[in-house]
Order: structure tokens, then sequence, then C-alpha cells
């Protein structure tokens, strides 16, 4: 398969208290277009700022990341938005859906960036609202009005506006109820089979199992990856034990 | 206490800027609470607390010698209210100095330097001993704000002759300092003095000091009319009451300096009080950490107070200390206005009282803000306090909206943050109302004299000519309104009567008045019948009378009754009134008619016009005296003599002839010359209005660059309060691909509805209460429905230029989120 990100000796650090803390050292990564990556790790493994690196949602320190073949690790902050709003889509733990703007808003600000076409806009919206079963008379609610899973479904709706190339999530289920977060699961799973590329970080062993490649982290290196048949719904158990013992082998 | 003293400061240093910001607003709030309490409790006793530790006269009588009486003296010794007294000889010229550039009429009080003086003896500020005693004179300080240096020439054209000196020194007096209160006194040395006697009077000058300063008044006027009965006709009675009240227009500089003061107060304890709502608001999490780890909810307001009490503090202290050197600019503009020194500077009180009363106020604000800590539970705290859920309005929904996707968001943006966003507006529309109102105030008093000239109760028509004694003034005034650079004249003559007990030095006499054009009544009519009189308000209010009221009016013991049909504005106190030439005629039967006031069409110069006057009706003394020429000065003195038989006597004419060496060298009839003497009027209006000019404009620029800190203060500090509660949101919508510089533009976009909404508020109500505000502060001396001048283009330029002000502001301001990555906007 055809990779959508290479990493080449990707090194991200940060200062803290005038110490230099080396949280991504040197990884070469590559995800392939429309797998489903799971990044795991433990606490402090640098799952996240990989996430970030490669999403040009922060810059690397060193190193490149390369987009089907292009280096955005010395794009600018503006190069890099543009580069977000073209191809990516981000789905977060704490979900950051603007409070003061209706659902319907908080989908479209991103949208309106790619296209005036508003009302081929709201139609894409409706349809994916649709999609992850957000009922109409929830589009015109303020986020403070939603319950976490239905939050999280504005997130999902929100991160696929604008049809990315890359779907980003970063523990999309850590802020939700048990069967919020098979909702969810089930929604990115869906979106998967349907072609979508993603990548997800998550410490959540049911939500692991909804990849088809899982990537091990350990102080900021690839320790280990672990294949997957695509998830069918119907083979989570076995898969389950298998990441089981991948993690097991990982020391988890 | 120490612990909570190390979270105070922590919390400080955790938001420097906001700190920073805060400090410096609390320090302007504190230095113009300073200034504005220290005017208002100083500034009535201070120029009379000068007037004392200068040893200044407290009344001023200026007699001519041959009047003078030595009984005179003795009364006033003999008075028991009396606590000094010094009567010297002095010279008195009737002339014209230049005066910021322009020629203004006054009396010159010429004193000897070298005679020893206790009462109102120059204070020498400077002095030049190179020069020649003979042609030295030393002026009043004033003269420096005219444009006067030390070895500069000074001229004082007396009857249409230059007598020419050289500055020899400045001095400080509080005793008939200037031009603008109608009399200068000057000195010479005793050589340049005896040369003088050949040309001015000599009269007696007699300086008294009371006990009680405030018997000065009530002393002139029964030695006015009990002892020098005729003689008073011909003399100078001055009380330092009268003076007081000619200073009157230092108030205008107070009222605009307390109106300002108001104003930036008010708005910067509105945005003091929002900051403190916000900072708790924003650290509602570390209460809870701090309530986790044991503290109780009153160490935690005290750590609140604490934090703001080191800000406020040293801000509160060091804004009087910073006020200190503003002072000796504040004393330098009333020095300007009045032409006394002034000492009035920080009042203790008013700086501790200021401060007290600011770092109170905060403390208050703060105390009652961190109560609801105390119902806080440790865990909603972590949690980030109490989040209702909010059934707004959706503003602007974005599927709808048909504008550009950033307007929209910007918008939206303001409405969610709406109580933050119109507290902006409160604050523009106060710097614009405040703006607007300098604006006008500069206007009026710098570009528009006419407008000044109609406050001040003058009438700014270009000419005034003073006819000769034989000369048939209204024939002349017909003649004159012919040429065709005349656009109109009119005949007012200014004359002294007494009106009750008060002296009216100021009358103005006319057969018309509705011709009149800035010296108009502001409410009623001007008199029109030989029974009517117009009043200052101020006067009629000290009078006890309205309209409809009748008043005495005495001129040489002759008393008649007036009818009050309205009142003037005036700017310099109570000493005016306007009466009709039959209503003088009641008081003075002998009353003539000499002076033709000369309106020109535009763009005809006087200078020109005065050629022209001279050219075709004869002008008495048109010669520059040069002493060394015999000729010249032999003709000068002829006509000096000529001139002073037609003034002083009751001659129709004079047929004259000079002989010099054998030889006549002029002669004639003193019927040839119609024109006694021609002034430029308008430069007298505008030299009258110079005072006033240069110390409103250092105050508007004053005003000016304060309100543009503080609008950039605030707005940064807003913005920055802003930023930080949309933190998150800002990093989302980063996240989703919005640019630094379309957030920038969308902040600086929700600025913009509130700012133009403000700036229109500002200017409209600027434009609309200036005058009435500055009028009801200024009635008391006497101004009446002042309407200031206001150019629209000036107002739009003025709002335009706020607006773009606070969008670069909002857009600098705005640019501290460029550097912070996505990451990092979202994950804190």
């Amino acid at each position: 398969m055809k990779s959508i990100i290479k990493t080449n000796k990707l090194c991200k650090s940060f200062s803290s208290g005038g110490t230099q803390i080396h949280i991504i050292k040197n990884l070469d990564l590559e995800i392939e277009a429309g797998a489903f990556t799971v990044i795991m790790g433990a606490s402090g493994s640098g799952k996240s700022t990989l996430l970030y690196s490669i999403s040009g949602m922060d810059k690397p320190t060193l190193g490149e990341v390369m987009f089907n073949g292009t280096d955005i690790s010395k794009y600018t902050n503006d190069q890099l938005a543009v580069f977000r709003r073209e191809n990516c889509g981000f789905v977060f733990q704490q979900i950051h859906l603007m409070d003061n703007m209706s659902v319907m808003d908080n989908v479209l600000t991103g949208a309106l960036l790619i296209s005036n076409d508003k009302k081929a806009i709201e139609k894409k919206a409706t349809s994916l609202f649709e999609r992850v079963g957000l009922q109409k008379e929830l589009w015109g609610k303020f986020p403070s009005q939603l319950s976490g899973g239905e939050a999280q479904r504005v997130g999902i709706v929100r991160a696929l506006i604008n049809k990315p190339a890359l779907l980003f999530a970063d523990e999309p289920t850590g802020a939700l109820n048990s069967s919020s977060s098979v909702k969810v699961l089930d929604i990115m799973s869906e979106i998967h089979a349907n072609g979508q590329s993603i990548v997800m970080v998550t410490h959540d062993l049911k939500t692991a199992v909804r990849g088809n490649k899982i990537i091990y982290l350990r102080d900021g290196a690839v320790d280990g990856t672990l294949e997957l048949p695509p998830y069918m719904g119907d083979n989570a158990g076995k898969r389950l034990e298998k990441v089981q013992k991948f993690l097991d082998e990982m020391g988890w | 206490m120490k612990k909570i003293l190390h979270i105070a400061k922590a919390n400080v240093l955790r938001s420097k800027s906001a700190a920073v910001s805060l400090f410096l607003i609390i320090l302007i709030i504190s230095g113009l609470a300073t200034i504005a309490i220290s005017l208002f409790m100083d500034v009535d006793d201070d120029f009379l607390n000068t007037v004392e530790r200068m040893n200044g006269s407290h009344s001023v009588m200026i007699i001519p010698r041959a009047l003078h009486n030595s009984i005179f003296d003795e009364i006033i010794l003999n008075d028991p209210r009396v606590s000094e007294f010094e009567r010297t000889e002095t010279l008195i010229a009737n002339g014209a100095i230049v005066y910021y550039g322009a020629l203004a009429e006054t009396n010159i009080i010429i004193a000897n330097i070298d005679i020893p003086a206790n009462i109102a003896a120059p204070q020498v500020i400077a002095r030049d001993k190179s020069v020649a005693p003979a042609y030295a004179i030393y002026l009043p300080s004033i003269s420096q704000a005219f444009g006067y240096n030390l070895g500069d020439a000074f001229v004082i054209h007396h009857r249409n002759r230059e007598i020419e000196f050289t500055i020899a020194g400045f001095f400080d007096t509080t005793d008939m300092p200037g031009v603008n209160f109608g009399t200068m006194r000057v000195f010479v040395p005793s050589e340049g003095y005896e040369r003088l006697t050949r040309y001015f009077g000599r009269s007696v000058l007699m300086m008294i000091r009371f006990y009680d300063m405030n018997d000065s008044w009530a002393f002139n006027q029964v030695f006015s009319d009990d002892v020098l009965v005729d003689v008073a006709a011909h003399s100078f009675v001055f009380s330092i009451q009268e003076f007081v009240s000619a200073i009157q227009t230092v108030y205008i500089f107070f009222a605009v300096i307390l109106l300002f003061a108001f104003i930036l107060i008010s708005i910067s304890l509105l945005v003091v009080r929002f900051r403190v709502a916000d900072s708790i608001e924003n650290t509602i999490h570390e209460i809870g950490v701090l309530k986790a780890q044991g503290y109780t909810s009153h160490q935690i307001i005290a750590c609140y107070l604490m934090e703001y009490g080191v800000i406020a503090m040293p801000a509160a202290i060091l804004g009087i200390i910073v006020v200190i050197p503003v002072f000796s600019f504040i004393r330098f503009m009333l020095f300007t206005l009045s032409a006394t020194p002034w000492s009035v500077g920080v009042n203790p009180l008013a700086g501790i009282f200021s401060a007290m009363a600011i770092i109170f106020i905060l403390l208050v604000k703060v105390f009652l803000s961190t109560q609801r800590i105390k119902k806080l539970p440790p865990i909603t705290a972590l949690r980030g306090g109490i989040s209702t859920n909010n059934f707004r309005r959706n503003f602007f929904p974005l599927h709808q909206f048909t504008g550009n996707v950033h307007l929209g968001l910007g918008l939206k943006n303001m409405f969610a943050y709406v109580r933050l966003y119109a507290m902006i507006g409160v604050v523009i529309a106060s710097a614009a109302f405040a703006l607007t109102s300098t604006a006008a105030i500069y206007q009026t008093f710098v570009a528009d004299q006419m407008t000044l000239a109609a406050v001040a109760g003058m009438e700014a028509n270009e000419v005034l000519v003073t006819v000769t004694r034989h000369t048939d003034a209204f024939a002349l005034a017909t003649e004159i309104e012919q040429l065709p650079q005349v656009r109109m004249t009119t005949m007012a003559e200014i004359t002294m009567v007494r009106v009750e007990d008060f002296d009216a030095r100021m009358t103005t006499v006319s057969d018309d008045f509705s011709q009149f054009e800035t010296f108009v009544a502001g409410i009623g009519r001007m008199p029109v019948y030989d029974n009517e009189i117009a009043l200052p308000r101020s006067l009629a209010q000290q009078l006890n009378r309205q309209m409809g009221d009748s008043v005495r009016v005495t001129v040489s013991g002759i008393t008649q009754e007036f009818i009050i049909t309205g009142y003037f504005s005036t700017l310099g106190g109570i000493g005016s009134a306007a009466i009709t030439y039959d209503g003088i005629k009641r008081l003075n039967p002998n009353f003539t008619r000499s002076t033709i006031s000369i309106y020109l069409h535009e763009g005809v110069t006087v200078e020109a016009f005065e050629a022209v006057l001279t050219q075709q009706f004869g002008v008495l003394n048109v010669f520059q005296y040069e002493e060394n020429d015999s000729f010249a000065t032999a003709r000068a003195r002829a006509e000096e003599r000529i001139a002073f038989y037609l003034e002083n006597f009751d001659v129709d004419s004079v047929e004259y002839a000079v002989i010099l060496d054998g030889e006549i060298i002029i002669s004639g009839s003193s019927g040839m010359f119609q024109i006694e003497r021609i002034a430029n009027h308008i430069e007298l209006v505008m030299a009258t209005a110079a005072n006033v000019i240069a110390p409103m404009t250092a105050l508007t620029y004053m005003i000016f660059v304060i309100s543009v800190i503080v609008v950039a203060l605030i707005l940064s500090m807003t913005v920055r309060a802003v930023v930080a509660k949309r933190r998150r949101e800002l990093g989302t919508l980063k996240a989703v691909g919005y640019t630094t510089s379309q957030l920038v533009r969308q902040m600086a976009i929700s600025f913009l509805p509130m700012t133009t909404l403000g700036i229109i508020v500002g200017c409209v109500s600027g434009t609309l209460l200036i005058s009435p505000m500055i009028s009801t502060a200024m009635s008391a001396s006497g101004v009446l429905n002042m309407v200031l001048f206001i150019n629209p283009l000036v107002v739009v330029a003025l709002g335009t230029a706020i607006l773009i002000v606070t969008y670069l502001v909002a857009h600098i301001s705005a640019r501290s989120i460029k550097n912070i990555s996505v990451y990092e906007l979202l994950s804190e």
C-alpha cells in the first residue's frame, strides 16, 4: 500500500526549566494510505507528541515529515494551517467544540475555509450528521446542551467535513462512557471501511482493536508493530486476544 | 502569611503583562485623581496665597499727580483695616505693545525700579546687566510667553510714536501683570524714567494692603465715592477681588482637566473591575488546587487581596510621585492664562486620599468578587467552576450568514463576549467623548477666535477708528461705509459705569446692538431703549437681580434706574455692561460718540485698509519717532500737543505752527485730521485669545496623548484577556486550518462594531454636550451659552483615527497567539 506519511529521523524536544526533554528520538515511521493506524504506548512514551508532529499541529525539532512525498516539517505556521485544513481532520479526547457556537456552526467553521458554497457544505454536514446518528434537533444546539457522546460525534463530523486525506484521533473515547465509546468507535470503523485513512492514539485496548496496524512506542521510538486484518465487528474477540498478546510482549 | 504572599507573588509573575497594564492604569488613575483633587482643593486659594507670599497689593489707585491730595494718604493710613500703605510716583502710557505678535492696547504703568518698594516689589527672575540703564526696561514675566527675551527690543506705541527699550529683565508679580487685564506695570531704571517723563504724564501710584484682603473692594468703593469723588473719573482704582474675577479663564482649564480626569477615572475603574473578575474566573482551577491542599476560603481571598494590593499600592503611590513634575506644566499653563505665578502642586492630602480611595475601591471589588470562593467546593473548582447550560441565541448562524466567514466568526465572537465588548464600547465612547470635546475646545480657542470673542463678550470687527473731537462720527462712519473694502460700520463706545456697587469698566454703548455679530445676548436681548441694560449673568447673580428687575446705574454722581433685558457672555468676570447711547446720555449728557467699528470684506487686510483711511481722511500723528532727528522730534512733539489739546480740553480745533531754528517746519489746522487713531481690533481680539490658546493647545495635546495611551492599554489588556479566555477555542480553530492572521483579523473585526458604536456615541455626545457642559462649568465666571465650534470633518477624522488605533491595537495585541503552537493552545 502507498504510504501517506513517512517520517525520517523525526525528533521532538521540549525545554523545561532550562533542560531539553527529548520526547521523540530519530523516529522513522510509515503510515499507509487507507490504513487505520493505532499508536499505543505507556504514558510519556510520546504518542500524542508524535500524532501532533506528523499532523502539522506542531513542528518537529529535527527530521522530516513527508506527506504524500512533500516535506511538511519545513512549513511555516500559515502553510501548516493550510495543510491541516486541506488534508487533515482531528478528533480530540477533550472534543474541543467551541462553546459559543451551535453544532452546525462548529462543523461549518472548518468547511467555510475551503469553500464558500454554503448550501453544498450544509448538505454535506447534514449527510454526515445523519451518518453519525445526530438527530436534526441537535444541530442548532450549543455544545453544553449535548452529551459527551453526541459532542464527540459532532467532533467527528467536523473532522470529516473537508474530506481529509487523514483523520487524526487523539484518545477519541478517553472522556466518554462505554456506550458512547462504542458508538464513536463504530463510526470510526465504518468511515475507515469506506476508505478513510485514520491515525489514532489510544491506551485503551478495546479502542486499539479497531485499527489494522498497531505501533507501539517506547521512549519516543517505535518498539514494535502489529498488523491486523480489517475490523469486521464479528472478529473482535480474536483481535482482542491478539492485541493483548502483542502488548504483553511489549511489556505494557 | 508568608505562604499567602508567596502565592500572590507567583500569581502576579504568572500574568506579568496583565499586571503591568493594571499597574499603569492604576498609576494613571491615581495621578489624575491627585491632579483633580489637588486643583479642586487648592486652586481657589492659590492665587491669593501667592499675593500674600509676594506681598502684593490688595488695592491699587493711580491718580494724576496734579489731582493727588495728601489727605488721600492720611485717610488711607488712618483706616484701621489698612495694614500697609505705599505711595510712589509713576508714569502712565495709554499705548500699545506687541503681544503674541499682535499690537494690543493697554495702560502701561511705568515705575522706577531704583526706588525701593515694600508692596508689590518686582521679583526679578532674569536680568541682563549689560543693557544701558537709559533704555533698559523690566517686564512682567508673562512677557516671555509673548516671545520676548532678554536683550530684545521692546516698543511702546504711544500716540503713534514708537518708544524703544531693551529688555533688561523679567519679574514675577501679582500686580498689573499683563495686557489682558488692561493694565501692565513695567519698570525702568532712574535714567530711563527721567527720559520718559517727557512723553508720559506723571501719576501717583498708591498701593494698599489690608489685614483682611476681602476689605479691599468695599474700601475702594467708599474711597472712590466719598474721598476721590470727581478725581475718581481720572483715576484707576483696582481691588484684588476684581483681579481674581478677571483671571477666571483658568477655570476653563480646570473644567477641562476635571472633566477629562473624571472620564478616564471612570473608564479605568470599569476596566479594573473587569480585570479582577476575569482573573478570578481564569484562576478557578488554582482555587480548587489550593482548597484541595487545605487552604481555607479566607486564605485564598487573602491571596487575591494581596495580589492586587501589591500591584495597586506601589502604582497608586507612584501615580502621586509622577504628577509632581506634571504640576510644573500645569503651573506654566495657569501662568500663561493668568499672567501671575502659581504655586499649586500636589496636595499631600489629595494624594493620600486618591491613593487610598483607589486601593480601597480595588480591594473592595476584589473582596466582593472573591466571595463566591467561599461557596465553591474544591472539586467544583478543580473542574473549572460551575458550568451551566447555555441556551443563548445562536447569533449569525454561519450557514445563513451572507458575509465572509471571518466577519461571521468575528461577529459571533462579539456576541459570545458581549459584556466584555460592551465594556470596550463604553471605554471607546468615553475616549471619543473626551477627544471630541477637547477637539472642540481646541478648535474654538485656537482655530476660531471669533467664538472666543463671542464667549469673551467682545465684538469681533476688524478695525476701530477713533475720530477727532471736531469730527462728526456718524458722518464719517457713513463715508467710511461707502468704501469698497467695508462690509459694515457700527457705532460703539467703551466707557465705565457703576452698576449698583460694581464698576463695569467695559461698558459698551451703542445705538443699535442688533447689528453686532459676536457681542450678543445669550439669554434675553440687548438693550433697545434708554432705560434698559444688559449684563453678564454672573453680575446679575451677584446683584441678586433677574431679567426684568431694575438696577441702579451711576456715572459721575448721576444715578438712574435701568431694567435688565438680557445676559451676555463674558470671560473676565463681572465688569461689563451694555447700554444704549440714549441710556448713557441719561447718566452723562456730555457723552459723545467717537468710535467707529468697521467690519471689512473678506480678504481685505487691516494694514491695506489703514493706508486707505490715512490717505482719504487724515490721521493724526502717523509718525515714527526718531530721537536724534530734531525736525522729527519737533514735529512729533507738536502733533502730540495738538492731540493732547483736542483730547483733554474743550476745544474743537487748534491752529498751529511749529518753529524750529527760526523756520516754520509745520503748520496748519487740526481740522484737517478727521481720525485720531486707527486700531487693529481683530489683532486685539486675537491677542486676548492668545494667552488662552497656548495652554489650551498644550492641554489638548496632553489629553490626546493620555487618551491614546489609556485606550491602547485598556484595549491591549482586554484583547489579551479575550485571547486567554478563548485559548482553547483559538487552538481548535487553528487545528481546523485557520491561520494566525485570519484569527487575528477575526479578533480585530469582533472589536469593530462596539468600537464603532462607542465612537459614534462618544463623538455625537461630545459634540452635543460639550458646549452646555463647559458653559455650566464656566457660568460662575460669566460664560453664557458658550457654543464651541466643532468642524464635522474633524469629528469624522477623529472617529476614524480612533477606529484605526483600536483596530491596530487589537491586531497587535492579538498577535500574541502567533507564536503558540496549536498543540500548546489546546493543551493548556
